[in-house]
């Protein structure tokens, strides 16, 4: 059937609907009016006798064609649990009123069709058929009553294809997740081999010239630096999953950050590191996690600065029962608008795009690492003279 | 060999991994025994007594967490101490699964290994 009105049939208030889309389209087609009225009458005495059973019929009415010649059609299709016989007065009615009617009973739903043949000399077409479609998908509602049923359904249509939207972002958002995952845990497998042989091959007793170990210490540095990226990619990814899990312990902080500050001394062997703590406290931390912090915030100081230039690292505390640590550069700094984006995912400032490396990763992952601690993390730049990094974690109080 | 050698089994299926596993514990005293699949574990460790097993989690065919759990419920082994190594970001939870006494996140350092199997003989 090629189909032109759609009726969900629910209570009387559709009867009208039906009756008047009925008669509407049998007068588009050219009928006569008692052929009109035969037609709609027909129809809303079926729709009056499921209505008065159920209120999930559907009525349709379209056109079938049958090679040359076209008839008019209605369906009406309801409950199967619903039985009509002859008593049922509208469904006796109906049936005298149209030349051709039928009821089939399946599984699904009980169906009946009614079919009137159209006459030749209405020269009808698919192209005439096509404006008849259009036009009553854009017809205006015929009652308030309509109108309201016409905006509930625009309005759960919106809903539904909102519903899917929303699924296939997340499909696909957890797809992208997956992949992460996956792809960082392939990269590491032949990580482990590359790092385990480069470390063989440095620690051999045979002999090996000063430029071959100065080659493989310089394989070392590489594999140790797609290693940490490899292992920022899994953090996101953890990140997004909600998996980034932690297992605090309180740690004394002083001893904690001299710890950190030596192991950067050795990556950064160039620069001037200056420490100044307040007095000793303790914080609930994870320690790698909070590792993973300081080798970033360090590890960027010493990046976007020159050489022999100083890096400051302090503790203070704040009035708010919190300790604050900075980390402070003499490097190029930032402008405002960097500062604003530098804690986003994947944000890299346009003025180091050219000159540093990097995925935007870092910052990111430690802005994480410290709200996950239950602290702050905020940056204080001027361009050209220094960045100064500063987080804080709550005291541990007993 | 000594009987006193100490002895470890590793199941990895990455030929790499084993050889410089192989390789680097062979250099430290150990008198390493690899597979690449876990099939026939129970007899293979049985008649080899290790006093250590360092096992993968992606070992064919039915995966290192079934085969650890095997070897825990097995009376006679389940005093051997099982190592879990895994490029798997989520090992710790996979170790304890599978029930075993330590782990060991891939890709590991060469003296990280050397270190807790050597902690691990302490437990066994």
């Amino acid at each position: 059937m090629i189909n032109v009105v759609s009726i969900s049939l629910e209570n009387e208030m559709d009867l009208v609907l039906a009756h008047k889309r009925s008669m509407k389209l049998a007068e588009r087609l050219g009928l006569s009016t008692a052929t009109q009225t035969t037609f709609a009458t027909a129809v809303s005495e079926i729709a009056r006798t499921v209505i008065e059973h159920t209120d999930d019929g559907i009525l349709e009415i379209g056109l079938e064609q049958n090679q040359t010649r076209y008839s008019l059609m209605a369906t009406v299709s309801y409950d199967n649990s619903i039985r009509f016989t002859n008593n049922d007065a509208g469904f006796y009615y109906a049936q005298k009123l149209v030349p051709e009617f039928d009821l089939t009973e399946t599984v699904d739903c009980n169906l009946i069709v009614m079919k009137i043949g159209l006459p030749r000399s209405l020269k009808l077409d698919p192209v005439k058929i096509n404006i008849l479609k259009k036009e009553f998908a854009n017809e205006q509602p015929i009652n308030a009553y309509d109108e309201i049923k016409q905006r509930n359904a625009r309005l759960s249509q919106i809903a539904h294809e909102k519903d899917e939207e929303l699924r296939r972002t997340k499909l696909v958002d957890e797809k992208k997740t997956e992949f992460i995952s996956i792809a960082s845990h392939e990269l590491k497998t032949p990580m482990t081999v590359l790092k385990a042989y480069t470390q063989m091959a440095r620690g051999t007793k045979e002999p090996v010239s000063d430029q071959l170990r100065e080659l493989l210490s310089k394989i070392d540095f590489q594999s140790n630096k797609l290693l940490t990226l490899v292992q920022q990619l899994l953090d996101i990814s953890k990140i997004e999953n909600g998996n980034l899990q932690y297992h605090l312990q309180p740690v004394k902080l002083n001893d904690f950050l001299n710890q950190q500050v030596e192991v950067m001394k050795h990556i950064l062997p160039h620069h001037e590191f200056s420490i100044n703590y307040c007095n000793d406290v303790d914080v609930l931390i994870d320690e790698l996690r909070m590792e993973q912090v300081l080798a970033n915030l360090l590890g960027n100081a010493g990046k976007y600065s020159d050489k022999q230039t100083k890096i400051s690292v302090e503790t203070m505390l704040s009035d708010e029962g919190a300790v604050v640590v900075s980390i402070i550069d003499q490097g190029r700094g930032m402008t405002a608008e960097t500062m604003t984006s530098v804690f986003d995912k994947f944000y890299r400032a346009k003025d180091v795009l050219k000159s540093h490396t990097g995925l935007g990763m870092g910052l990111y992952i430690t802005s994480k690492i410290i709200t996950d601690h239950q602290g702050k993390i905020w940056v204080e730049s001027e361009k050209g003279v220094g960045s100064k990094f500063c987080f804080s974690l709550p005291l541990v109080t007993n | 060999m000594a009987d006193n050698e100490k002895k470890i089994i590793i199941f990895d299926d990455d030929e790499d991994i084993l050889a410089i596993c192989s390789y680097i514990l062979e250099e430290d005293g150990w008198q390493v025994t690899a597979f690449p699949d876990c099939n026939n574990l129970i007899d293979h460790i049985s008649t080899i007594k290790p006093d250590v097993i360092l096992m993968d989690n992606w070992i064919p065919d039915e995966g290192g967490i079934v085969a650890t759990q095997l070897i825990k419920a097995t009376k006679s082994l389940q005093h051997i101490p099982v190592v879990y190594f895994s490029a798997n970001s989520d090992i710790e939870t996979l170790a304890a699964t599978a029930k075993a006494d330590m782990y060991l996140p891939k890709p590991f350092d060469l003296d990280k290994l050397k270190e807790i199997l050597t902690k691990a003989l302490t437990i066994s």
